[in-house]
This record gives structure tokens, sequence and C-alpha cells, in this order.
């Protein structure tokens, strides 16, 4: 895939989907994270990150295939934004809408040539939008030329 | 007082990180990228000999440690930067401080520095905060 290729998917909509935060499944992360789970019906706020990822509409290596990586090649995460009106919560079923907001070629000494991938992801409860993330990863494309 | 302008935020300490936990949470984030779950693959990319940890942990770590620090108050906003990998096996700290109190007309917003530290180790995350209180 060109770099002309590349840049013309800065914008493209994702699918999207609907994600419904499961209780038993927050418990395990929270036991991954040390952390105890909330006794509320809120969530962990990392669901942010976690069901806009999984309902984007793509899968995570789906999502590297539209800009010609292969998850074989180690991409990485290079920064993460993620913003709520309130809190989220259990059993509710959001909606995820997203879309790439662009792809950046950079040369770095450790890493060569590598693309800067930047997806943007709402999370919605019916029209009101509860939270977001925008999620930059790092896609090595080999040595530089 | 945790919330009072130049003021650290209580830190929280993390047990060295497990593969098994690394897994479940690969299936969580529905995320099978292979350099979070098998040391051979990070090694034949030239990246170490252990398996790496999934940024997404360490934001979780963050947010941990906020709630943990200023459990009255909400996240709005959680920016970070990965600096460097975090690898299977390494203990963690996660800690900020207060920079900024900005009143609002109910209650104050609360603009903090947050980092993740490898004990021993380098600072692999990095970042800005806002919460509501």
């Amino acid at each position: 895939m060109d770099l002309a290729a590349l840049h013309a998917l800065a914008g493209r909509s994702l699918p999207g989907g609907r994600f419904s935060i499961d209780a038993d499944e927050n418990r395990r992360l929270c036991g991954i994270l040390g952390s105890a789970p909330a006794t509320d019906g809120s969530a962990h706020p990392l669901y942010a990150y976690i069901a806009t990822q999984r309902a984007m509409g793509v899968t995570v290596d789906g999502l590297f295939e539209i800009c010609g990586f292969s998850m074989e090649d180690g991409p990485m995460l290079a920064s993460t934004s993620l913003d709520f009106e309130g809190p989220l919560r259990i059993g509710t079923t959001y909606t995820v809408e997203g879309r790439i907001a662009g792809i950046e070629r950079k040369t770095g000494r450790k890493l060569g040539a590598f693309d800067l991938l930047s997806v943007e992801l709402d999370l919605l409860d019916g029209a009101e939008r509860v939270a977001g993330a925008v999620n930059v990863f790092v896609l090595p494309r080999g040595p530089a030329s | 007082m945790n919330r009072a302008e130049g003021n650290d935020l209580t830190p929280l300490e993390i047990d060295p990180i497990r593969p098994a936990a690394m897994a479940d949470m690969a299936v969580i984030l529905a995320d099978p990228n292979p350099i979070h779950l098998d040391a051979a693959v990070v090694a034949s990319l030239g990246l170490g000999d252990r398996e790496i940890v999934q940024g997404p942990i360490g934001v979780g770590f963050v947010l941990d440690m906020l709630a943990g620090a200023l459990p009255e108050a909400r996240v709005e906003k959680l920016d970070v930067r990965f600096l460097a990998n975090v690898f299977a096996g390494d203990a963690l700290i996660a800690a900020g401080r207060v920079e900024r109190v900005e009143r609002l007309a109910e209650g104050a917003r609360l603009r903090c520095r947050v980092w993740l530290d490898v004990v021993g180790g380098a600072r692999v995350v990095e970042g800005a905060a806002a919460l509501l209180v």
C-alpha cells in the first residue's frame, strides 16, 4: 500500500457496533489490575478503551489490515486519550462509532520507517455520547530507506 | 490532602505482572497481538526477551491510582503516552501530582500530571488527567 493510499484512509468510518459491559468480565478485568470492582453498578473506566475497541466493527488485526499492516509485524500503542461524561454502567448496551483519523509516515533511528495510525472512537448511550477514545498506534514498516 | 495544588497523589504499587494475566487481558481486549503472548515473537522482533504488557493495562493502573488517591473525584479526561515497553514480571508504581486547581461554578477541576514507572527502571507512561470534584 503506497503512502497516497494510506493518506486516503483518513476520515474513513469504521462499521461500529454495540457493546454491553458484562459483570463477570468487569470482575476479571479488576482482578487483572488488582483492584476491587465497584459495588454501585459502574464498570471500570478502562472500558472506555475496551468497549470502543471491541465494538468498532473491525477486529484489531482487521484494522491494521485496512492499513496494509500485519499483526505479526508488531504494532504498538503509542498514546491513548480517554474522556468521560460520566461513569460507565454494567449491563447498559452502548453504541460505538469510529473512524480512522489519519496516518502519518515517520522515520526513527530504532524503528526505521513507521506509520502513526490515529483512530477516534465514541461510546454512546442512545444519542448521548458518554465516553471516547483516541488511540495512536505505531506500525513499523521496516528499515529506513 | 491530595487535591491541593502541588500535592503528590498517593502512589499505587503494582505487583509483577504475570503472563497469565496478560493472556486474559488479550481476550478482554480482543487483541491477539503475539508480542503480548509469546516471548519468542518479542525476541524475533528485537524488542526484548519477555512478553510485552498491553499498554491499556498501564492505563488501567493509572486510572486505579487516580481512583485511590482522589476517591471523591471523577475522571473527565486522561491523556497518556507510552514511552517504553513494560515486560512480564515487571513491578510498577503509578503516581501523579496536582498541577492546577480550577474553580468551577460547582466544584473544581483538578489538572494532574500522571506517570507509571517500572520499579527500579524507566518511566513507561506519562500524561495528564483532568478530574472533577
